[in-house]
């Protein structure tokens, strides 16, 4: 019996490790992973547009677009998040111009949310998923991972489950990923980040800052010619945040 | 009786006249002075997760028009959210150069 018992720890020592995979390496290739995002904020119609995750090693790039091509054959592409798994630390781009650039980036915490694993169960994909929520930022969401795809990682800043989210999307239906494709391809992709300037504690209240400004400007600007042809009673202009900026 | 006759079928046929010629009349009266209204909508979706909406309605008094005016008004907001940002907006949309936009 003692014997079983040493067999049976001796067992779960590795599969503690291999449980918390939270990145891939496998030489050459990188794993491409293509989220469907939904964003549908009525009145206004509903748009869709796709998400590019490009996990190397500890590393997982959220791409701006597919990426291009380059003379020197590889793939270069704008990163808008990287995630550092080593490193534990979420890096996001967040221009305020003229300030920031579109090469300034801020960190976060990885996993920026906590939490909560439900004993529900759905297969989504032939994946086999597991339900999970999360309070994150004034959005409450849902999320399914796959038991089946150790990879503790997610659409935009969202990971830290024991599988790769294939579902997620917040209680009123704003925002939605969807998975669409998961393949491993050959690594083509020349990726990187700019400077870092802060953590978002520093970030946040600056954004609001420099939000809050370029509402006053665009005002000014319309009430200095409310003929211009971008003016006028029937124009709106409405700006939404997935993450609560403005507090 | 028979004048009283006449006088009444007079007046049913200038009636009738006058309503199918009044009908076509109105119509036209009213298509010149009516106008098209139309709205045209946009989002743009920022790198960092975070979304601009856009709406314009404009009339004019052609529906060619009406749309060209708020399809114009919309990709200029975007533009404006766009180039905020830092980014350079997609060739598919009709923003103006550049130099036109000041930075918030």
């Amino acid at each position: 019996m003692k014997k079983l018992i040493r067999l049976f720890v001796f067992f779960l020592m590795f599969f503690i490790p291999a449980s918390r995979v939270c990145a891939f390496s496998d030489g050459d290739s990188v794993i491409k992973i293509i989220y469907k995002r939904s964003y549908n904020n009525p009145p206004f119609p509903e748009s869709t547009n796709n998400q590019y995750i490009i996990i190397d090693g500890n590393k997982s790039y959220c791409l701006f677009g597919e990426g291009v091509r380059g003379k020197d054959g590889k793939i270069g592409a704008r990163v808008d998040l990287m995630k550092d798994f080593g490193n534990h630390t979420l890096y996001f781009m967040g221009p305020m111009i003229p300030e920031y650039t579109v090469n300034d980036y801020w960190s976060d915490s990885l996993p920026a949310m906590h939490w909560t694993i439900v004993n529900q169960f759905t297969t989504i994909k032939n994946n086999y998923c597991q339900k999970a929520v999360t309070n994150f930022r004034g959005r409450e969401y849902t999320a399914f991972f796959a038991l089946n795809i150790p990879i503790q990682d997610g659409p935009w800043k969202f990971c830290g489950l024991p599988g790769l989210i294939v579902k997620l999307g917040d209680s009123k239906g704003i925002y939605n990923f969807e998975m669409t494709s998961f393949e491993k391809v050959p690594n083509e992709y020349n990726l990187g980040i700019g400077k870092e300037n802060g953590d978002y504690s520093l970030y946040k209240p600056l954004f609001k800052k420099w939000h809050l400004r370029r509402l006053e400007k665009d005002k000014a600007r319309r009430e200095a010619d409310p003929n211009c042809l971008d003016c006028g009673e029937g124009v709106t202009v409405r700006y939404t945040f997935i993450e609560n900026l403005l507090d | 009786m028979k004048k009283l006759f006449i006088f009444f079928m007079a007046v049913a046929v200038s009636t009738f006249a006058f309503a199918s010629s009044e009908t076509p009349l109105a119509k036209s009266i009213l298509k010149s002075v009516s106008k098209c209204t139309v709205t045209a909508y946009g989002t743009y979706h920022y790198p960092n997760g975070n979304n601009v909406d856009v709406s314009c309605t404009k009339s004019a008094s052609s529906c060619a028009q009406a749309q060209a005016d708020a399809a114009n008004c919309r990709d200029l907001n975007v533009c404006n959210a766009v180039r905020s940002f830092g980014l350079e907006p997609s060739p598919t949309l009709n923003c103006p150069k550049v130099s036109e936009f000041e930075n918030p």
